[in-house]
Formats: structure tokens, C-alpha cells, sequence
């Protein structure tokens, strides 16, 4: 099956680039739909590769309730939005993104789903080797806390520089670094564990 | 000892590569910016807008007031239904389920109202109100309501199964599920496949088969395209017995619904208005933490330009008016914003932010079940049972924040009293402001709160 009729990107979408023109975004701060139109399917797929990565297991609705917020979240603050300046556009709205994903993580989820989601999972039609790697990346993410989580993948989609994801998640350089390291062994600890199964 | 994190591993590579994020849907800019635009509408002034919702202000109010202000009535609810005979079960506020003899159903409405709803099998027919997601989990796929305010039904589909006009039915036999809609948007998504389901439209969702497949609208179950005029005339006559059988039916429902909604809680007391409740009606809600609240809109107050008939505000009245609502609609907001920048910091986030979302990121970061607590003091004090605080300064932000919020009533009135006299006050709020909300739940007994 097309990976567009599963709804899943056929590009992961790493290190993505490019930022919207100046004039759209001042349309898109003024209000103009088309303007704002553009704004969201320019960034779109990295918000989304950003919150389903984030939001690993939770399904897609979570998905599309959190991209969503952050790009209205993100349309409230334009008007403030410096361009210009030192941070990236796409910067901002993976941070806005993170921290509705971090929010979201930190809910409690309904137990009432347990079964209907691993129902879910086990109607994956994805190679066995594909789903093994998948199946390690993913324990590995859930091990971590939400924040690790995030600065993990912003650095490895998303190519955020170590003073981007600081800022991004508001803690120190030093931090983002140690933080990467222990995601990176985690990772690397649960792919070894694939292997000596395999 | 960590390493460095930029030390190449292909085999992480390799797995990044593998995982592929989800695509955003088609429509999903479009969604962003009609939603940014529901976020801001440009609504008429509050009293025209209450006179074209005419009898539905109560509900809408509601509805309206988990978005506005306060966290959605009766949140944080969850149960099963089993039903042996038709049974009819208020899903929390967010809408009612009529359970058909053997549907099973087990839901939950969260803090904020957002509901899953797991149906297992069988019939079941809901009425959706406004507020957060509403998702019914069934065995093959989830049916996702969205939009404003809509009626659902999930029905058994048999070999016969005939086209169903009363909502959204869903049938579980060998795991099949057909969905229905006759009102408002839902969606259905299986694992892997997702579709949009406008009113009139349907869809079968097959257990063990994540594809979706699309039905035909219910003005086109056949094709027309080689029917003879007699044979036309023959079917659209049948179609029209069956859809006048299927909304007497819809009519039913919605009597046996409405019937439990709420409890009738919107029905005067004789000789009280409202927002007045009898001590009595007062000291029965504190059983259930209920707390009733209007306020006039204050979020989207306008000033009058013209004389309010409803409200029986005359022309000489406009600008007093006018000035004492501005002045607590200031306050209201000033009081929202110092509590969002208490709670969060964010200045930056408090100059751009509209004041229902301030009010949302208050509750968001306030405790699980703060909330009901906060009901259950107030419905305490209102009942005298307890003596209010005296001191609200080491009360948390949400705490002031309701308070202030079920307190713009009758200050409201005060303001308006100051300019025009207690009578006129009286008079204008009548049998209560635009929008009225019954709030209540309380405190999880399991929470340890």
C-alpha cells in the first residue's frame, strides 16, 4: 500500500529547510487566509513530524489536536514575531509545537483505550525489520522523559542547534548536550537488544 | 561518562531513517485557518445574538462557557452501560448515549470535557454537545466528532441493514462498522486510513482492514443513472415512508434524552428566577458539587447602539449600561491576565493571548481535579454550609479565577444598579444573563485529593 493512502509520510522529513517570505508572514500576522494557508503548509510537515514522533502511541486525532494548537498558538503570537531576527521562524513553531507536545505527555491517558490502541499497533503491515527498528526507537523514546525526548529529536529530524533546543525547552547548553548523550545510549542500548534477539 | 552526541552511529541513522513521522491530512491548512477563524468570530452584540438563539441559550451558554471560561460541568466522569433495556446515560456534560438493548459502552470525560467513548457492540445513539474532542472507540476504527454541537447514532448493521437518517450509526457485527451522519462533521479513521464524513454522507469501517470504504450519500443509495421516471417516483417515495420513520424516531430519542439532560436543572423554580435557586435547590446541589453561573458574555461584550427590546434597555439607558458592563468586562479581563502571568510568566503570552485562551493555559497548569474542589466549596458556601475565605490571597490562580468568574452575575447587576438603580438592574439581568452555565463535579474520592 502507498505510504500516502497510510497517511504517513513518505520523507521523514530530516533537517528540513526553508522559511516563508517576509511578506506572506506579515499577511499571515494581519490575518489574510491565503497568507496563513501558506504559513501552515510550509511548516506542516515538520510540525507533524515533530508531534507524531513526540506523540509516539498516542494516535493520530492527538496528533492533528496538537499540530493544530500550536499553529493557532503560533498565529496569536505572529503579531510579536520579530523577522529578522536571530531565531528562525521554524524554530519558534517547533518550540510552540514541543511544548504542546510536552504538555500532552504529561496528561494522564485514558486507560478505557489500552486494548483498542494495541489493537492498533498489531495491524501494522510493515516489514519485520522495519517494524524491529521501529518497535526499538519507540521503546526507546517512551523511556525517556518528555524533555529528553524533545531534544532528541529536534537535534536528529529537525537540525536544531544545541542553543536552539536550550532556548527551545529553557534549559542550559551544557544540559542539551548531557541530555543527547543519555537519549542517544538509550537508543543504543535498545537497537543492541534488537540485535542480540535477532 | 557521556559521549558526544554528534559522534556518528549508523545504525541509529538507520533507524531514524526507518521511522517515518505521519503526514499532516489534506485538508489540514485549511482546518488551521477556519479554526483561527472560529477563534476570533465576529459575533452580533450579545443580546441579538441571544434573540437568534432563541431557546437554545441554555445549552449553548453551557456549551459555550467550557471554551469561555470554566472547565466543562460534571468533568472528570467516567462509567459503563450494559444495557439489558434502553438505557439513556448523560456522557459527563458532553453530550447523552441511548444505549439499544445489548450495546456495551464504557466512556470517560476528562478534565476540560474532551470524551472517549469505547462501544463494544451494538446501538447507540448520541447527542454530542460542544466542547473538546468527543471520540467513540469502536472495534474496527474511531469515529471522531467535530465542528459545533451534533447528534450521533451507532447502530448494529445487519445484512439488510437499511440507510439511517437519526446521526451516525455504527454497527460491530464481525467487527463492521457503518457510519451515518445527518448532522455536523465526523471522522472515521481506522489504523491507517482516515476520511471526513459530512452530513448525509457514510462510511464502512471493516475490522482487520484498515481501508475505509466511502458509501453513498442518502440521496444516492442507487444508481439513478438507468431508472425510469415511474421507477424514481416508486423509490423516492419508499426513501421518503422510511426517512419520515426514521426522524419520528429521532424525535423519540431526543425526548428520552432530553428527559435525563441535565436533570432539568434549567427549569424556573416557581416564584424564583434563574439565578436565584431556593436554599433548598442550593443545599440538593451540594451532593453534586453544582454550581450555576451567568454572566452577560463579558468575553465579547460590545456596547449597545440601539435600543435592547429583549432586555427592555431604552435609548436613554444605552450609555449607562454600556459603561457599567465596559467597566466589569475590564476588570474581568485585567483579573485574567495578572492570574495568566502569575501562573505562567509568559507577559509576552498575555499580550497576544485572547482571554479564553489565558484562562485555558490557567487551567491547564493547575492540578488534576483542582477544579472539582473548588466547586465543592463554593457549592458548600452557597448552600451555608461553610463560611466563604476571608482571605483569598494564598488561593491558587485557578481558585481566584472561578471565583471571579461565578461572581460576574451579580456583579454585573451591581454595576449596572450603580448607574440605573437595583430595580432596573433587577429588571434588565431578568431571568439571567446571556450565558448561563451549570458547572459541577466533584472531587475524585479515589484521587487522593
Amino acid at each position: 500500500m502507498a505510504d500516502e493512502m497510510l497517511g504517513v509520510a513518505r520523507n521523514p522529513g530530516r533537517f528540513e529547510a526553508g522559511e516563508i517570505d517576509d511578506r506572506t508572514l506579515r499577511l499571515a500576522s494581519s490575518g489574510d487566509r491565503d497568507a496563513s494557508r501558506a504559513l501552515v503548509e510550509m511548516y506542516q510537515v515538520r510540525v507533524f513530524a515533530l508531534a507524531s514522533r513526540m506523540l509516539a502511541g498516542r494516535g493520530r486525532a492527538t496528533v492533528e489536536d496538537i499540530a493544530q494548537d500550536a499553529f493557532l498558538q503560533v498565529f496569536r503570537g505572529l503579531a510579536a514575531w520579530k523577522p529578522g531576527g536571530s531565531a528562525r521562524l521554524s524554530t519558534w513553531i517547533l518550540t510552540i509545537t514541543t511544548r504542546r507536545a510536552i504538555d500532552e505527555l504529561r496528561k494522564q491517558r485514558p486507560a478505557l483505550l489500552a486494548d483498542i490502541e494495541r489493537t492498533s499497533e498489531a495491524r501494522g503491515d510493515d516489514r519485520a525489520i522495519r517494524k524491529e527498528l521501529l518497535a526499538a526507537i519507540e521503546a526507546a523514546l517512551r523511556e525517556l522523559s518528555p524533555e529528553l525526548r524533545a531534544a532528541f529529536l529536534l537535534r536528529e529530524y529537525h537540525g536544531l542547534d544545541y542553543a536552539e533546543i536550550a532556548s527551545a525547552l529553557s534549559i542550559e547548553l551544557g544540559t542539551v548536550k548531557s541530555r543527547l548523550s543519555r537519549a542517544r545510549a538509550t537508543l543504543r542500548a535498545r537497537l543492541a537488544e534488537v540485535h542480540d534477539a535477532g | 561518562m557521556l559521549d558526544d552526541p554528534d559522534t556518528p552511529d549508523p545504525e541509529i541513522a538507520r533507524a531514524l531513517d526507518a521511522w517515518a513521522p505521519l503526514a499532516p491530512p489534506a485538508d489540514f491548512a485549511d482546518r488551521v485557518v477556519a479554526a483561527r477563524g472560529a477563534a476570533a468570530p465576529q459575533l452580533p452584540p450579545p443580546r441579538r445574538r441571544a434573540r437568534l438563539i432563541g431557546g437554545i441559550v441554555i445549552a449553548a451558554g453551557a456549551a459555550a462557557a467550557a471554551v469561555l471560561a470554566l472547565r466543562s460541568p460534571h468533568q472528570a466522569a467516567s462509567g459503563t452501560v450494559i444495557a439489558a433495556q434502553r438505557t439513556t446515560t448523560a456522557l459527563g456534560a458532553r453530550g447523552i448515549a441511548v444505549a439499544e438493548p445489548a450495546a456495551e459502552l464504557a466512556w470517560r470525560v476528562a478534565d476540560g470535557g474532551a470524551a472517549d467513548i469505547i462501544q463494544r457492540t451494538g446501538n447507540v445513539f448520541y447527542r454530542v454537545e460542544r466542547g473538546g474532542s468527543f471520540v467513540v472507540h469502536t472495534p474496527a476504527g474511531d469515529v471522531r466528532v467535530t465542528g459545533t454541537c451534533f447528534r450521533v447514532e451507532v447502530q448494529a448493521m445487519t445484512p439488510n441493514q437499511k440507510l439511517l437518517i437519526a446521526g451516525l450509526s455504527g454497527a460491530v457485527i464481525a467487527s463492521t462498522v457503518l457510519v451515518t451522519v445527518y448532522e455536523g462533521h465526523v471522522i472515521a479513521e481506522t489504523s491507517s486510513a482516515r476520511t471526513e464524513l459530512a452530513a448525509g454522507s457514510q462510511a464502512t469501517l471493516r475490522g482487520g482492514d484498515p481501508s475505509i470504504v466511502a458509501g453513498p450519500t442518502l440521496a444516492l443509495t442507487t444508481d439513478d443513472s438507468h431508472a425510469t421516471r415511474d421507477q424514481l417516483l416508486v423509490r423516492t417515495q419508499l426513501q421518503q415512508a422510511e426517512l419520515n420513520q426514521l426522524r419520528a424516531r429521532v424525535v423519540q430519542l431526543e425526548k428520552t434524552a432530553a428527559s435525563v439532560d441535565g436533570e432539568a436543572k434549567d427549569v424556573p423554580e416557581p416564584g424564583r428566577v434563574w439565578h436565584d435557586p431556593s436554599p433548598e435547590k442550593l443545599a440538593e446541589w451540594v451532593a453534586t458539587c453544582h454550581v450555576r453561573t451567568d454572566e452577560p458574555a463579558l468575553d465579547r461584550f460590545t456596547p449597545l447602539t440601539e435600543p435592547d427590546k429583549a432586555r427592555g434597555i431604552a435609548a436613554s439607558e444605552i450609555g449607562d449600561y454600556n459603561a457599567a458592563l465596559t467597566e466589569v468586562q475590564k476588570r474581568w479581563k485585567d483579573l485574567t491576565r495578572s492570574l495568566y502571568i502569575e501562573t505562567t510568566g509568559d507577559t509576552v503570552g498575555a499580550d497576544t493571548l485572547s482571554n479564553e485562551a489565558m484562562r485555558r493555559e490557567i487551567e491547564d497548569k493547575s492540578p488534576r481535579g483542582e477544579h472539582n474542589l473548588i466547586l465543592q466549596r463554593i457549592s458548600q458556601e452557597r448552600a451555608g454550609l461553610v463560611a466563604p475565605p476571608a482571605d483569598l490571597s494564598k488561593a491558587s490562580t485557578l481558585e481566584r479565577l472561578t471565583r471571579a468568574y461565578v461572581q460576574l452575575g451579580d456583579q454585573s447587576e451591581a454595576a449596572v444598579a450603580r448607574r440605573l438603580g437595583p430595580q432596573r438592574a433587577h429588571a434588565i439581568r431578568g431571568e439571567g444573563w446571556d450565558w448561563r452555565l451549570e458547572n459541577g463535579g466533584c472531587p475524585d474520592p479515589t484521587s487522593g485529593r
